[in-house]
């Protein structure tokens, strides 16, 4: 979060009446902590009054969904293990919003990585665990990477809107996996549900020694801060924020927007296909329709409420992967559908985003000028 | 799939009156999108309004026994979901694009959630016109039965057409998205003509929703829409909003679309290739 501390406090250095006082120093942070914080909260209410016409005790609810997220170390493994795949497909969506793109087709990268990292492990059962794994990984990215490229190549070069491309080709990487799932790479064995062949129990990468949480968290962590460190430390970060705030200026000063583009595009993909890659390789241990479980889209949201910050992304996804391992409990306990995650993550980015109009214009905020 | 009657004819034939059948929701879609993208937004949101359309078309029709009435309670809902959309967007520096986003996560999830009674049940579907009754031929007749739905928004194409050309109210919202300071300075409100435009378009949007529980496939399940509302909404921005046009995309991309339904072993979607 330092950086929004750092963008007022240069504004309060350059401006020369400024008062160095506490708002105008921390404003704006407060701001997006604020204003995020009472949007998920007045979704909240307004969930709560959903549930209550459906006869449903709004406090139950409550209880419940805190119960089910936070309130025991159960549940907090399981909200954990949600996470991780939301902080790497939330990224997917972060990273091309620095250069002013909408992509939202997390959930494509995340079946092609998990594919591919299938593909790779089955290619190579003989070979010793680590370098599977290694292969895996490499195979998961490339193939997220290559996948969300598409997307920014095709609106480089053909001009066609990223975001409606990068979400068709959700669909696509749906119909290549069942494709696949179903033909060239399905398990003889697998009868009901065709799942291609397992990648193996040594292949498996295991949880964080103490929990039940896997490695995909530290997966996570680390590609969010690294991520963190790429935009807003590096000249790479800082050329592709200048080409996000002004395209036009950006060429003028001759950085080449199709290369920061189809970069971004690669690296916001490979961090989707790790996320597939780790749900192969930690949770599900093949691939098959299960993958499809969403996160891609999930992933979208959290980077709308993290205001697009690779950092926030970490807290927020814990928060929504608790909101989504909730899910269960609510529908044994209250029994709600289990589509009420899914009203409940709407309801949160309608707010998230009519709360857009809110920056700038909370009084106290704002300090003397 | 040649089963002696008809030889070979039975290939383009079953393309032909797949064409059809699956065109509608595109058609509606694409038309309500037409309208809104004219006014100056992108209402990504169609996905989740077509989904809508479906569900509350399917529960009114059970709940009443009348599919008309099914097909107005899906337009009705699509307005009032294109209302929340316009309604949002026309707070200050909020991006339409996010909020159609948005609005697809909650239409969808909001269609499952009330939808979950209505999987069990079987509505009464809508009626289609027989135009086959000319043949003895099962499969011409099976392929030549339309439905009134498909007729309207045929018509509707041109009707639009013509609309955005000649009528005072398609100039209006030919004036908001290409020029929003002259429908100003012309004494209009822009955010009015864009509501109305956005909510006419979710009309349509639903009543395309309407059409996939109630005639084809024709009943409601989660897994109904598959993305076709985005499909739809990409197509009018490869035509680039030309509403005749409009209606021979949404009569070939399901062509491709029937063609994969077909030959079960190409799965792949042919979605790309029409981008």
């Amino acid at each position: 979060m330092t950086s929004e501390v750092a963008d007022p406090a240069e504004v309060a250095a350059i401006s020369p009446a400024a008062d160095p006082g506490f708002l105008q120093r921390y404003g704006g942070t407060i701001e997006y902590i604020l204003i995020p914080g009472a949007a998920l909260i007045g979704a909240l209410g307004v969930f709560g009054i959903f549930v209550a016409l459906f006869g449903k005790n709004p406090l139950d609810l409550y209880f419940y969904m805190y119960q089910g997220a936070f309130g025991t170390w159960f549940s907090w493994q399981n909200t954990l293990t949600r996470a991780a795949p939301l902080i790497l497909t939330a990224l997917c969506t972060a990273l091309p919003a620095q250069l002013g793109m909408v992509i939202i087709g997390g959930e494509g990268a995340l079946l092609i990585g998990a594919l591919a990292a299938t593909g790779a492990a089955l290619m190579m059962q003989s070979a010793p665990p680590l370098v599977v794994q290694l292969a895996m990984v490499g195979a998961g990215m490339a193939g997220g990477g290559l996948w969300i490229m598409l997307a920014g190549g095709l609106r480089q070069y053909r001009g066609v809107n990223e975001t409606i491309s990068s979400l068709l080709l959700v669909y696509i990487a749906l119909a290549i996996l069942n494709h696949l799932v179903e033909g060239m790479m399905r398990d003889p064995a697998s009868l009901n549900k065709p799942s291609t062949r397992e990648i193996g129990a040594a292949n498996m990468i295991g949880s964080i020694p103490g929990t039940d949480v896997h490695w995909g968290l530290v997966f996570g962590v680390i590609a969010a801060i690294a991520s963190y460190i790429l935009i807003y430390h590096t000249v790479f970060g800082f050329a592709a924020r200048v080409a996000g705030g002004n395209i036009r200026a950006a060429k003028i000063v001759g950085l080449s927007v199709g290369k920061l583009i189809l970069t971004i595009c690669f690296l916001a993909g490979a961090s989707a296909g790790l996320a597939g890659m780790v749900e192969v390789a930690a949770v599900q241990g093949r691939t098959n329709a299960n993958l499809a479980a969403g996160y891609g889209f999930t992933g979208i949201l959290v980077a709308f409420l993290a205001r697009q910050n690779p950092l926030a992304v970490i807290p927020v996804a814990i928060l929504l992967g608790g909101i989504s391992a909730s899910g269960g409990l609510l529908q044994r306990r209250l029994g709600l559908p289990d589509a009420s995650v899914q009203v409940l993550q709407g309801i949160i980015f309608v707010f998230v985003l009519a709360s857009d109009a809110l920056y700038g214009r909370i009084g106290f905020l704002k300090g003397k000028s | 799939m040649a089963d002696g009657t008809i030889g070979l004819w039975t290939v383009p034939l079953a393309v032909f009156g797949g064409a059809i059948r699956v065109s509608t929701p595109f058609l509606f879609v694409s038309l309500g999108e037409c309208i809104t993208e004219r006014s100056g937004r992108i209402n990504l949101g169609l996905e989740g309004t077509l989904v809508m359309g479906a569900m509350s078309a399917y529960g009114i029709s059970y709940l009443t026994g009348s599919p008309w009435l099914g097909v107005l309670a899906a337009g009705i809902t699509g307005a009032l979901l294109g209302a929340l959309h316009a309604g949002i967007c026309s707070l200050p520096r909020v991006n339409d694009v996010a909020v159609g986003i948005a609005l697809m996560l909650f239409g969808t999830g909001l269609a499952f959630y009330l939808g979950k009674p209505l999987i069990e049940p079987t509505a009464p579907r809508l009626p289609a016109i027989d135009f086959g009754w000319w043949s003895d031929i099962s499969q011409v007749r099976a392929a030549l039965r339309v439905n009134v739905l498909f007729l309207i928004g045929v018509a509707l194409a041109p009707i639009l057409y013509w609309a955005f050309r000649t009528t005072r109210w398609g100039l209006l919202i030919r004036t908001a998205g290409e020029s929003s300071d002259a429908a100003r300075a012309m004494g209009h409100s822009v955010l009015l003509i864009r509501l109305r435009a956005t909510m006419v378009g979710g009309f349509l949007a639903g009543i395309g929703g309407s059409f996939l529980s109630l005639f084809y496939p024709g009943s409601w399940n989660e897994g109904l829409s598959s993305g076709q509302g985005i499909t739809a909404v990409a197509l009018v921005n490869a035509v680039i909003l030309h509403s005749v046009l409009e209606f021979t995309k949404c009569t070939i991309l399901p062509t491709s679309l029937v063609v994969k339904f077909r030959v079960p072993a190409v799965r792949v979607k042919v979605v790309v290739v029409r981008l």
